[in-house]
């Protein structure tokens, strides 16, 4: 972690956040955060090499529970989110991103296999940015969708 | 023959038996009524003739008031001979006869005294049986003179009131023509045979209409129904209210439509349960083979990245078919998600071209485009998917043609249709495999070995893709020198169905 970013003292409340918003890591010449929620390990695996390589601080949630907890210590600049999940699936964090004042403006790209059109449709209403189908697309494909939306 | 017809035709023939049956039954009890009706209709007129010839009698015979022989006048022979003349005037006796007690004629209906002389011993025998008082009266069923009739003799009786004896003096005879209720009988069955056809006119009409109701007309219905559903559309139901068998089956019918249903999306399901499954690992392989390939895992050398870019090319083609499945599950629960809207046609042919460059020329199959018609107003289609859809006919008439060989894709406006008819030179089609190309999973014959690739879903989600902008899509092939499939879509929108359902 670097300097600039002060750890958050309990209990937090809403001002606490927004202070620490404020100042987002990335203005501060931070490299930018992608937070990738993929539960296959050796997907994960990949995606967190190539993204990581390209220069960016990656790090990756296998569940609901540990996303939040993720995007409660440092906002992400861009979500990267599979759909089937053990527990809550993404179209619910995608939700919880959008309907959260804090996170609504961050970025979500839906990295799924599930491509029928109403799983698309429900996606991009829920405000994904973008809809990739993890087979169809190279690990370059998507690192070139990352650069193209936060670059 | 049709249900109803046969079953007509089976009552018809039930009743007309039945009738006739019944009819007969009744033609003998009434027959036998009419006959007796005539015969005691001519014994009472016999009676008469009886009692006024047995009065002149009695009058000659009983002056002194006792029983003698009687004497018969010439005068009473002529009375007599009058009555027998005038005998033949009746509808009911055709002829009598007045004899005397030595069985001669002495008057006769037509003046033959001699007509019983060679008679037979038979009829002779009964007459003198009556004169004997053997027999109160005689009756004969008997041909005379070439006519049918029944000849009836009763005696002649001279009675002494004082002494209160009585004695055959004479017979009379008369012949009851049995035409004389013949055509009476006649008359009744020609009765009973017009009612008997109106009676079973009738029954057909009223039976025809009840069939019509309650069988054909409801199996009828049934085969619409069940045509719809064997041309894929699992949605269909019967109506069905009556509470017989036909009901029955309606509903056992139904029932049946329902678990092919659930099981037609069961399959759906685990098409696609199947396909995005085979996904992750699939996703997997190719992201590792392509860190490979990009050197992202380190520098391998030329040939190792030679098979890994095969290993990659057949990822792709997984990846492709996996694509495919997904697709014809979509197609089968009517998701396959069309966006109909005004597009420019030409615009789709450009990106056609574009996009067979690279084939054209890896493969040396030349493509030819030849537009008859210019340009075409912007109609609506989904721009993706038809493109899909004849990107696909185009790459398949690529892939089937040998290097050297051409694809013409050929332009044409008829009436509200564009025509895209795509003719290759290439290896051809099977005849018998023709009616096949448009159904799941299926290659031919031909080409199994030909290419390894081709998963046999292609034209099966062309043609449903065809379908949907309200188009059609046929083949023409000959083995070995080629095929020619035709695309045809509407440009008016009047012509685009409704919805995405039965399609397939």
């Amino acid at each position: 972690m670097d300097e600039t970013v002060t750890p958050l003292e309990k209990p937090i409340t809403p001002g606490s956040i927004a202070s620490l918003i404020a100042t987002p890591a990335s203005e501060a010449g931070e490299k930018k955060f992608v937070l990738v929620i993929e539960d296959d390990k050796f997907l994960k695996e990949l995606l967190v090499k190539k993204i990581s390589k390209e220069g960016f601080d990656v790090q990756n949630a296998v569940d609901a529970e540990s996303a939040f907890r993720a995007i409660e210590d440092r906002k992400p600049d861009i979500v990267l989110t599979d759909l089937i999940l053990p527990g809550v699936d993404g179209f619910g964090i995608l939700e919880h991103i959008k309907n959260d004042p804090l996170t609504k403006d961050v970025p979500v790209v839906i990295l799924s296999n599930l491509g029928q059109q109403e799983d698309l449709d429900k996606g991009i209403a829920l405000g994904a940015t973008d809809y990739m189908i993890k087979a169809n697309f190279t690990l370059d494909e998507i690192v070139a969708k990352v650069h193209s939306i936060i670059g | 023959m049709k249900l109803g017809t046969k079953i007509n035709l089976v009552l018809v023939a039930v009743v007309a038996v039945a009738l006739t049956g019944a009819f007969w039954v009744i033609i003998s009890i009434e027959g036998a009524n009419l006959k007796q009706q005539t015969v005691n209709d001519a014994t009472t007129l016999t009676n008469v003739l009886r009692i006024d010839i047995e009065r002149m009698f009695n009058q000659t015979t009983t002056q002194d008031g006792s029983l003698v022989s009687a004497a018969i006048t010439t005068d009473d022979i002529i009375v007599l001979q009058k009555i027998a003349d005038s005998i033949s005037d009746s509808n009911l006796i055709n002829h009598l006869d007045i004899f005397n007690s030595q069985l001669e004629i002495i008057a006769d209906t037509g003046g033959k005294k001699d007509e019983f002389t060679n008679d037979t011993p038979e009829y002779k025998q009964l007459r003198e049986d009556v004169l004997a008082g053997k027999k109160p009266v005689g009756d004969a069923e008997r041909v005379y003179d070439g006519v049918p009739i029944i000849m009836r003799v009763v005696p002649v009786t001279l009675r002494d009131e004082k002494t209160g004896t009585a004695k055959n003096i004479g017979l009379i005879e008369v012949h009851i023509p049995q035409s004389s209720y013949g055509t009476l009988i006649n008359a009744l069955k020609l009765r009973m045979l017009a009612v008997g056809i109106v009676f079973t006119a009738l029954l057909v009409v009223v039976l025809a209409i009840i069939l019509e109701r309650n069988v054909v007309g409801p199996l009828r219905r049934y085969s619409v129904v069940a045509r719809k559903i064997s041309s894929g559309d699992l949605d269909q139901r019967v109506e069905h209210s009556s509470n017989d068998e036909i009901g029955e089956f309606g509903a056992v019918f139904n029932t049946m439509v329902a678990n092919l249903h659930e099981l037609d999306k069961m399959k759906s399901d685990f098409i696609s349960v199947a396909a995005h499954q085979l996904r992750t690992p699939l996703a997997g392989v190719r992201w590792v083979l392509k860190l490979l390939l990009d050197g992202d895992l380190g520098s391998i050398s030329e040939e190792q990245k030679g098979m890994v870019e095969r290993g990659y090319e057949n990822s792709d083609r997984m990846s492709q078919l996996v694509d495919e499945l997904l697709n014809v599950s979509r197609i089968e629960n009517g998701k396959f998600g069309y966006k109909l809207e005004k597009n420019d046609f030409m615009k789709l042919l450009d990106t056609l071209m574009e996009n067979t460059v690279l084939q054209s020329k890896e493969r040396n199959v030349k493509v030819i485009l030849e537009n008859h018609v210019g340009t075409i107003a912007d109609f609506s289609f989904d721009a993706e998917k038809l493109l899909t859809a004849i990107q696909n006919v185009v790459d398949n008439a690529m892939k089937y043609t040998l290097p050297g060989g051409s694809v013409t894709i050929t332009i044409d406006k008829n009436g509200d249709y564009v025509e895209v008819k795509v003719s290759d030179t290439g290896v051809g089609i099977p005849k018998d495999e023709i009616p096949k190309l448009f159904s799941k999973f299926f290659r031919a014959a031909n080409v199994i070995h030909l290419q390894t690739e081709g998963s046999g879903l292609g034209l099966f989600i062309v043609k449903s893709i065809i379908l949907r902008h309200g188009g059609q899509i046929w083949v023409e092939s000959e083995e070995g020198k080629g095929t020619t499939i035709t695309i045809k879509i509407p440009v008016l929108d009047e012509l685009l169905p409704k919805d995405e359902s039965v399609l397939v």
